[in-house]
């Protein structure tokens, strides 16, 4: 997928996916919409997002996004 | 004879009563093993006033095989057993991943649990905690916890805490540990024992569900942990997509047998512990995910 940032990778997903991603995505927890719903998460190369310092992408980059779970 | 880790304190007469009720095993695979039986431990330790797991190791050092872990002799082996049978681990949480940590450590042989947990069971733990019972609901999880430790194995010495575990008291209830174990529900919990850990030093041993997923690391002191993954504390919400898709029964005991086995590794320094590697496992999808996590 191309795309310059993580936000654009994002759009691109429920782009190519459309409503089957989103709802796909949504069942296990996380809210596109163009917006990361603040429990989720996405890591970018191994890094999560709220570490980042930047969020444009490069060839390469590998973006991880999940579903967190606390529970035990 | 080889020396495993550091000498016993158990004196010749008691080294002379091992031997003398050890016995020959012959192994599926033709090798013939010394061993002694449960009842020839406990009644050495009853004899001489020493406790089981001392005895259990003392028969290692002489190359003794106690009979209840032969099965853990072609992996873990001697020396392996007997640094279990002398380790402390602290679980924190009892529930559903707790109760199978628990249940899987006595099993393995270590030396003493500290289970700190201070929940009661209730009926909706009924589906996934392996310790509750209906006889046992409003119980204390962590007494239930030490009561099930001791059936299972009596070298085992059990400390149950039934206070819930605070950023105030974290260091002071896993003290002792070499290794803690995460059996928690909610993430302030998780980073204040991950920051008592790294305080004290000890790898800490990190894992979370959340429906048909889970999700494990290992986290020594000196390791990024779980900022790594979540974010810093005071941006990270309390509860998971549990509260939405619950824990089903699977999921908790799948996560918990790993933990275990990271435990094990931490303590026998066989294999690789997942350092800086998130394990993320979706039974639904069938996929095992190991993520390599950066700064």
């Amino acid at each position: 997928m191309e795309a310059d940032n993580i936000d654009g990778a994002l759009e691109k997903m429920e782009e190519r996916f459309g409503s089957q991603l989103r709802e796909q995505v949504q069942a296990h927890g996380i809210q596109l919409d163009g917006k990361i719903r603040d429990y989720s998460q996405v890591l970018l190369n191994g890094v999560n997002l709220r570490n980042l310092k930047q969020t444009e992408l490069k060839d390469g980059d590998v973006l991880h996004i999940f579903p967190p779970g606390a529970g035990g | 004879m080889a020396t495993i880790g550091k000498r016993m304190a158990v004196d010749k007469e008691t080294i002379r009563c091992i031997d003398e009720c050890k016995e020959m095993y012959l192994a599926p695979d033709g090798k013939e093993h010394a061993v002694i039986g449960l009842k020839a431990v406990n009644s050495v330790a009853r004899s001489r006033g020493i406790v089981p797991s001392q005895i259990e190791i003392a028969a290692l050092e002489q190359g003794i095989i106690p009979r209840r872990y032969l099965r853990n002799m072609g992996t873990i082996g001697w020396e392996g057993q007997a640094k279990l049978l002398r380790s402390t681990v602290a679980v924190v949480g009892a529930g559903g991943l707790g109760g199978t940590i628990v249940e899987l450590l006595a099993r393995h042989g270590i030396g003493r649990i500290i289970v700190i947990d201070g929940d009661r069971f209730t009926e909706d733990n009924l589906n996934r905690q392996l310790l509750s019972t209906e006889e046992n609901l409003s119980e204390y999880k962590a007494i239930t916890a030490a009561k099930r430790v001791r059936e299972i194995n009596s070298s085992v010495s059990v400390t149950s805490y039934t206070e819930r575990l605070t950023g105030e008291n974290a260091r002071e209830l896993i003290n002792g540990a070499q290794v803690v174990v995460d059996g928690l529900d909610n993430m302030p919990s998780r980073f204040a024992v991950e920051e008592a850990c790294r305080d004290s030093g000890i790898p800490f041993v990190h894992g979370t569900i959340a429906g048909f997923s889970g999700q494990l690391m290992t986290i020594f002191p000196q390791d990024m942990g779980l900022c790594s993954i979540y974010g810093e504390p005071h941006n990270v919400p309390e509860w998971g997509m549990e509260v939405v898709m619950g824990n089903p029964s699977a999921t908790p005991t799948l996560i918990a047998a790993w933990q275990v086995q990271e435990v094990i590794k931490i303590i026998t320094g066989i294999g690789k512990p997942l350092r800086n590697r998130l394990l993320m496992i979706d039974t639904i999808e069938g996929i095992a995910e190991e993520i390599e996590l950066s700064n």
